[in-house]
C-alpha cells in the first residue's frame, strides 16, 4: 500500500521572540490532503506562531518546513509558486484587509501572482459568490461589518484557491450566525480536498470539525489524535484548563452511550437512552 | 453655554470673512449670512472629516469617467488661480458649490462643515496679510493695499479649495487611484498614497475604542491623551507588522496591484465638455 502524500511537514522547529524564549521548542507535524488539524491549547501557549511558522511567515529559529514536498529555505521568503498554495485567515480582519473596496482587496493575491485579467476576475467573482458578498463589490472596506469583513479576508484567501488554509481564530469577534456561516464556508473548502490548519479555543467546534487535534502547551505538541481519542485524556486536559465540548458531557451525564458531535445526534442519543432506560424500567 | 459661546464665536468668524470675500459697505451687512451659516452649523452634528471619503461613495457623480472630473477639477483650479478676477473667483466657487450641492447631493450643511476647516485657515492668513507692522515707532495699521491684497487671495484661494473639495466630494479614492494610474503617476507615489488612505482608517478604528475607554476610565486630561496617542503609536507598529505578514501571505512581491470593479462606459465626456464651456465663458465674461 503507498503511503499518502503529506501537503505539510514540520521538522524539530524551535522559535523564540525577542522578548520570550522558547515559544515553540521542537515542533515536528505532518498534514495530509483533506485534513482538518486543530490546535487547541490556552493563550500564549504558541498556537499562533505555530502557524506562522508552518506557514512561513516567521523564519524558524531551527527546524525545517516541507510544503507539498519541498523545502522552504530557513530565512528565506517562500517563493511565489509554494505561496500560491498556502492562504492565511489572520485573526483580525482590519490585518488582512488591503484594497479601498472588497473587489480590489480580493484581487490584490490574484494580481501578485501575475495572473491574466480574465482569470483574475473569474476568480474574484466566484470568491464573492462563495463568501455571499454580492451587491458590495464596490463598497469601500472600512464601511463593512465585522462579519462582512470577515467574509472578504475569507473571500480573499479563498479566491487564491490555496490547497493549504491556515486560520487563526476565525470565530474572532463573529457573532452566532457569521460563526456558522463561517464555520460552513470552511467545511466546504475542505471537503474539496483542501487541508485546514485552524487554532482556536473553541472546543465544541474542534469537536465537531475536526479530524485531528493537537494540544499546544508551553510550545510543544502534548497530544495528536481523532477527536473521539483526544477527549478521552480527561485528567490531562484538565491539567491544562481545557474544558470538555459540551455536547459530550451532556451526554455523559445523561448516560448516553454514543459520543453526539452535533444536536441532532444528541437528541437521537438521547432519544435512544431513553428507549433504554424505558426497556430496563420495564424489565426489573 | 458653551453652545452660546461657540454660536457667537462661529458668527463673528463667518461675518468676518464674508466681509472679507463681498466688500460689503458696512460690517453690519456681512452680520447676516455669518449668523446664519453659523447657526446652519449649529443645528448639525456633523464633526467627522472622514465623512468626505463617504460622501464621494455615495455621490451619483462617482459614475462618471474619474478622468474627465479630475481634467474639468484642474482645468477650474487652474483657471482659479491664474485670477481672472474677484467676482470671477467668486463665481467660479459659487458654480462648485451649487455642482456639489445639486447634481452631487451633498447636504448643504455637510458641504458648509467640509468648508469651516479651510475658512479658519483662509482668515487667519488674510488676517497676516492685512495687517501691516511698522517697529519704529510700532504700529499695527490696515491699509486699503493691504486689505485688497487679502482679499484677493482670500478669494482665489476659497475657489481653488473648492475645486478640490469638488474632486474629492465626487470621486472615490480607488477611482483616484485608477485615473492616477492613467496618466502615469508613478507607481510607487499611488501604492503610498493606497497605504496610507487604508491606514488612516485602521488608525480610526483603533484611536475610537481607545478614546472612549479613557474617558469612561476618567482619563480625559493631557496625561491621559499622552498615553493614548503614545499606545496608538506603539499598536499602529504592531498593526503594520501584521498587514505586512498578510501582504507576505497573499504573494506580495513589492507592488499593490488591484483590480477594480469593470466600468460599462466611459460616461461624462459630454457634461465634462459643457462645464468647461461654461466656466470659460464665466471667465471671459466676469
Amino acid at each position: 500500500m503507498t503511503e499518502k502524500r503529506c501537503v505539510l511537514e514540520a521538522k524539530d522547529l524551535v522559535f523564540s521572540y525577542e522578548t520570550t524564549p522558547n515559544v515553540i521548542r521542537g515542533i515536528s507535524m505532518k498534514a495530509f490532503p483533506g485534513e482538518r488539524i486543530i490546535f487547541l491549547g490556552g493563550n500564549g501557549e504558541g498556537k499562533s506562531t505555530l502557524l506562522y511558522l508552518l506557514a512561513g511567515l516567521f523564519p524558524p529559529e531551527s527546524g525545517a518546513i516541507e510544503i507539498d514536498g519541498e523545502r522552504v529555505d530557513p530565512g528565506k521568503d517562500v517563493p511565489p509558486h509554494l505561496r500560491k498554495k498556502t492562504g492565511f485567515l489572520f485573526q483580525e480582519s482590519e490585518d488582512q484587509i488591503l484594497g479601498a473596496t472588497v473587489y480590489e482587496d480580493i484581487s490584490f493575491g490574484p494580481m501578485n501572482m501575475k495572473l491574466e485579467e480574465e482569470d483574475i476576475r473569474s476568480g474574484v467573482e466566484k470568491a464573492i459568490e462563495m463568501t455571499g458578498l454580492e451587491g458590495l463589490e464596490e463598497r469601500p472596506t472600512h464601511y463593512l461589518s465585522g462579519g462582512e469583513k470577515k467574509r472578504l479576508c475569507l473571500a480573499s484567501t479563498f479566491v487564491m484557491e490555496p490547497k493549504i488554509l491556515f486560520c487563526d481564530e476565525p470565530f474572532n469577534s463573529l457573532d452566532s450566525s457569521m460563526k456558522e456561516k463561517v464555520e460552513n464556508y470552511l467545511w466546504d473548502y475542505s471537503l474539496k480536498g483542501n487541508t485546514l490548519l485552524l487554532a482556536t479555543h473553541d472546543v465544541d467546534f474542534a469537536w465537531r470539525f475536526a479530524t485531528r487535534i493537537l494540544l499546544i502547551h508551553g510550545g510543544q505538541i502534548l497530544l495528536d489524535q481523532a477527536p473521539e481519542d483526544f477527549f478521552q485524556h480527561k485528567p490531562l486536559l484538565e491539567q491544562v484548563n481545557l474544558p470538555m465540548p459540551l455536547l459530550l458531557s451532556l451526554a455523559e451525564t445523561m448516560g448516553c452511550k454514543g459520543r453526539p458531535k452535533t444536536l441532532e445526534e444528541f437528541i437521537e442519543e438521547q432519544e435512544k437512552n431513553r428507549h433504554r432506560t424505558g426497556a430496563l424500567r420495564d424489565h426489573v | 453655554m458653551k453652545k452660546g459661546v461657540i454660536l457667537l464665536w462661529r458668527t463673528l468668524v463667518y461675518s468676518a470673512f464674508f466681509q472679507l470675500l463681498f466688500d460689503f459697505p458696512g460690517a453690519v451687512y456681512s452680520l447676516v449670512p455669518g449668523a446664519v451659516t453659523a447657526l446652519v452649523l449649529s443645528t448639525t452634528k456633523v464633526s467627522d472629516l472622514m465623512l468626505i471619503d463617504y460622501t464621494a461613495y455615495r455621490s451619483p457623480l462617482r459614475r462618471i469617467e474619474g478622468l474627465y472630473k479630475l481634467i474639468f477639477f484642474l482645468f477650474c483650479l487652474l483657471l482659479s488661480i491664474s485670477r481672472v478676477s474677484g467676482r470671477f473667483s467668486l463665481s467660479l466657487f459659487l458654480f462648485q458649490a451649487i455642482l456639489m450641492i445639486g447634481p452631487g447631493k451633498v447636504p448643504l450643511k455637510r458641504y458648509l462643515r467640509f468648508l469651516e476647516a479651510p475658512v479658519m485657515f483662509l482668515l487667519m492668513g488674510a488676517i497676516g496679510i492685512a495687517l501691516e507692522l511698522d517697529v519704529f515707532p510700532l504700529t499695527v495699521s490696515v491699509s486699503q493695499a493691504s486689505f485688497f491684497r487679502a482679499q484677493e487671495v482670500t478669494r482665489t484661494a476659497l475657489c481653488a479649495i473648492s475645486c478640490l473639495y469638488s474632486l474629492s466630494l465626487s470621486t472615490p479614492l480607488n477611482q483616484l487611484m485608477q485615473t492616477l494610474r492613467k496618466i502615469k503617476i508613478p507607481e510607487r507615489m499611488i501604492e503610498l498614497m493606497i497605504v496610507l488612505y487604508r491606514y488612516i482608517f485602521v488608525l480610526f478604528t483603533m484611536y475610537y475604542p481607545m478614546k472612549r475607554a479613557l474617558i469612561m476610565r476618567g482619563g480625559n486630561n493631557l496625561r491621559g491623551h499622552g498615553m493614548l496617542w503614545s499606545s496608538l503609536f506603539k499598536r499602529s507598529y504592531e498593526r503594520a507588522d501584521h498587514s505586512m505578514r498578510s501582504m507576505l501571505s497573499r504573494g506580495y512581491d513589492g507592488s499593490v496591484q488591484f483590480l477594480s470593479v469593470p466600468v460599462a462606459t466611459a460616461r461624462g465626456l459630454l457634461p465634462m465638455l459643457v462645464g468647461m464651456a461654461l466656466v470659460l465663458a464665466g471667465a471671459w465674461l466676469l
